[in-house]
C-alpha cells in the first residue's frame, strides 16, 4: 500500500542554514497523522516544503506515490493538497465569503465550489452568520476555522494545518479541534503541526516528534502520549536512542548527536 | 439601490460627452477632453497594476516607448496612424511582460524602483541613438497620410472609453480576486493554487499596452518627440496622482481623479498664471489637503456623502446567485 505522503530523507533550509536535516515520514488515506516539536524543531518548514512554498535541498516528496518535488505550490493545490497556514494569513480586507471564494480558485474547485460552500458553512455555522464581515475584524478562533475552512475549500485530498490552536483560548482549541475531529470523521487525511501535545494527540492517530531538524520519534497517540521522549523533545533534553516504534512498522529516526 | 442602477446611465452620457466633444467641441473643449481622455487612460492602467500590489514609478517608459513606436514607424516605415498605434500597444505589452518577468518577485519599493529605473534607461536609450530618435534635439512626426485632427482626438476619445470597458470587465471577472489577495499577501494567495507569476505578467502587459497606447496617440497629436518629453517623470507622476486622487483600487477613481486633475491643474493656472510658480504650489497644496481630508479619494467621499459605507467592495461584483444560495443554509 503506498502512502498519500511520503517525505523521504528531506532536507530542506532557508538560504544558508538548514531547518530540517533529514526528515522522512508517511501519511496514509484517511490517516490524522501529527506533527510535534518545540519552536524551531522544524514543524512549519515541513508543511511549506510539502505546500511547495520552499524548495527541499534533497529528498523526495511523494504524493499518490508520484514524486512532487519540482512542482510549484500553485499546482500542488490542483493535486489536492491544501494548507492552512501557521498565523491563519487570511486576508483581512476581504469578507468571510471571499476568503473561502479564493480558497476554491482552482480549477478543479472551482466545479465543486456551492458543494464546499455548504460544507464549509455546515462544519463552522460561525462563519456562516458572519458572511459579509471582514475577515481582519473577526476573534483570532474566527479567523482560525476561516483559514481552515478556505483550505477546505480547494477541495483538498492532504488538509495541512499548521498551528490551529495558535494564539487561541482553551476553550476556542476545543472548538477548533472538534471541527478538525469531525473533518478527519468524513475521511479526509490530514497532516497537522501542534506544539499544543495534549490537544494534538486527542485527534491524531499518529504523530511524529520533530526535534532539530529530525524526527526524533514516532508512534501511535497512545505510545507518544506515554513517553518520555515527547517531553524530552519539548523540553530540550537530548532525545535518547529509546525509539517507540511507528504503528505502521517504519523505525523512528533517531539523531546520532 | 438607486445610486447603483444611476451609475450606468450616467457613465454612458460621460462617454458619449467625451465621444462627442472632438467633433462638435469649441477648441478649448477638444483640447482639454483630449488631456482627460489621455490622464484617464494612464490613471486606469497605473490603478489596474497598482490593484495588484504593483506600485509603478515608471508609467513614463510605457509612454515614451509607445510615442516612439508610433513616430519612428510613421517615419521610418510610413507607417499610417492606426498601424502605428498597434505598434505601440504590442510594444507596451511586451515591455510589460519583459518586466514582470524581469522584476518576479519584487515587492513594493523595489518593484517601484526597478520601474523607475526602466523608465529612466530607456530615456538614455533614446538620446544615446541619435540616428534614429533624433537624440536630445528630438524628432517631428514626418507621415506619409496624416489622419487629421479629428481623428486623432476621437481616437484618444475611443482609448479611454475602451480602457474605462476593459477596467470593468477585469473588475468584473475572477481575476480579480487573484489581484487583490496578491496584493494583500503573496505567498498566501500562492498557497491557494494563484500562480503570482501568471497574474503578474498579465496585468502588466494589459497595463503596458494601455499606457503605451496613449504614447502613440499624443505624438500624433503633438507632432514632436524628444527623450526629455517622452520619458517625462511628469507623467508617472500624474498617472498615479489621479488614480489616489480619485480613489485607488477602485473602478471610478482614475475617472474621477484624472477629470479632477486636469480640472485642477488648469484652474491654477489660469487663476495664478500670472505669478511664476504660484500655480503648482496652490495646485500641490490641493493635493495635500485632499490625500489629507478625502483620504479615501473622491470615489469615497462621494460615497460617503450619500450615506454609504466607502470600501473596496464598492467596486466589486456581486456574488452569483448560485453561490449565494448554496451558502445562505449551513
Amino acid at each position: 500500500m503506498t502512502a498519500l505522503l511520503e517525505l523521504a530523507n528531506l532536507r530542506v533550509g532557508y538560504g544558508q542554514s538548514v531547518v530540517l536535516q533529514d526528515v522522512s515520514l508517511e501519511l496514509h488515506q484517511g490517516e490524522i497523522v501529527c506533527l510535534l516539536g518545540a519552536n524551531g524543531a522544524g514543524k512549519t518548514t515541513t508543511t511549506r516544503a510539502v505546500s511547495g512554498l520552499l524548495a527541499p535541498w534533497s529528498g523526495e516528496i511523494r504524493f499518490a506515490g508520484e514524486n512532487i518535488a519540482s512542482i510549484p505550490a500553485h499546482k500542488r493545490v490542483e493535486l489536492g493538497i491544501c494548507l492552512s497556514p501557521e498565523g491563519r494569513q487570511v486576508f483581512p480586507n476581504f469578507s468571510v465569503h471571499e476568503n473561502l471564494l479564493l480558497g476554491s480558485y482552482s480549477k478543479k474547485a472551482r466545479q465543486r465550489r456551492a458543494e464546499m460552500f455548504d460544507e464549509v458553512y455546515g462544519l463552522f455555522p460561525r462563519l456562516a452568520e458572519r458572511r459579509t464581515q471582514k475577515a481582519g475584524l473577526m476573534s483570532g478562533g474566527e479567523q482560525q476555522m476561516l483559514a481552515i475552512g478556505r483550505a477546505l475549500m480547494g477541495c483538498p485530498r492532504l488538509l495541512m494545518l499548521d498551528e490551529p490552536s495558535l494564539g487561541l483560548a482553551p476553550k476556542i482549541i476545543l472548538d477548533v479541534y472538534e471541527a478538525v475531529a469531525t473533518i478527519a470523521k468524513r475521511g479526509l487525511s490530514i497532516l497537522f503541526v501542534e506544539q499544543n501535545v495534549q490537544a494534538a494527540l486527542l485527534v491524531a492517530h499518529r504523530g511524529y516528534v520533530l526535534a532539530n531538524g529530525q524526527i526524533a520519534a514516532a508512534g501511535t497517540s497512545a505510545e507518544l502520549q506515554n513517553s518520555t521522549l515527547v517531553q524530552e523533545a519539548f523540553l530540550g533534553k537530548k532525545p535518547s536512542l529509546l525509539a517507540t516504534d511507528g504503528a505502521r512498522g517504519h523505525s523512528a529516526a533517531v539523531p546520532a548527536i | 439601490m438607486s445610486t447603483r442602477s444611476l451609475a450606468i446611465p450616467v457613465w454612458a452620457v460621460c462617454a458619449l460627452v467625451l465621444l462627442l466633444v472632438p467633433a462638435y467641441g469649441s477648441p478649448t473643449f477638444v483640447d482639454l477632453a483630449f488631456r482627460t481622455a489621455s490622464l484617464i487612460v494612464l490613471a486606469i492602467s497605473w490603478n489596474l497594476m497598482a490593484s495588484a500590489g504593483l506600485i509603478s514609478l515608471g508609467h513614463s517608459a510605457f509612454f515614451g516607448l509607445g510615442g516612439y513606436v508610433g513616430i519612428l514607424s510613421a517615419n521610418l516605415l510610413g507607417a499610417p496612424f492606426w498601424l502605428s498605434l498597434v505598434g505601440a500597444v504590442i510594444a507596451g505589452t511586451l515591455l510589460g511582460s519583459g518586466l514582470a518577468l524581469i522584476t518576479g518577485r519584487m515587492r513594493g519599493i523595489y518593484f517601484a524602483i526597478t520601474t523607475l529605473a526602466a523608465s529612466e534607461g530607456l530615456r538614455v536609450i533614446a538620446v544615446m541613438l541619435p540616428d534614429l530618435t533624433g537624440g536630445a534635439k528630438g524628432a517631428y512626426l514626418k507621415a506619409a497620410t496624416f489622419p487629421g485632427v479629428l481623428a486623432i482626438n476621437l481616437a484618444m476619445s475611443l482609448v479611454a472609453v475602451a480602457a474605462c470597458i476593459i477596467a470593468w470587465m477585469v473588475s468584473r471577472s475572477r481575476f480579480h480576486y487573484a489581484f487583490r489577495a496578491m496584493r494583500a499577501n503573496e505567498a498566501a494567495s500562492q498557497m491557494l493554487g494563484i500562480f503570482p507569476l501568471k497574474y503578474r505578467t498579465a496585468i502588466m502587459a494589459l497595463s503596458g499596452g494601455m499606457a503605451s497606447l496613449v504614447g502613440g496617440v499624443e505624438v500624433w497629436h503633438g507632432g514632436y518627440l524628444d527623450p526629455a518629453v517622452a520619458f517625462d517623470l511628469h507623467i508617472t507622476i500624474t498617472s498615479q496622482i489621479a488614480p489616489i486622487l480619485g480613489g485607488i483600487y477602485t473602478l471610478s477613481g482614475p475617472i474621477l481623479g484624472a477629470i479632477a486633475t486636469v480640472f485642477l491643474g488648469d484652474a491654477t493656472r489660469i487663476a495664478l498664471g500670472h505669478l511664476q510658480g504660484a500655480s503648482l504650489l496652490v495646485f500641490g497644496l490641493v493635493l495635500v489637503f485632499c490625500v489629507l481630508y478625502l483620504p479615501q479619494g473622491i470615489q469615497g467621499g462621494l460615497l460617503r456623502m450619500l450615506g454609504k459605507r466607502p470600501s473596496e467592495a464598492a467596486a466589486e461584483p456581486k456574488l452569483s446567485p448560485t453561490v449565494a444560495t448554496g451558502a445562505a443554509k449551513p
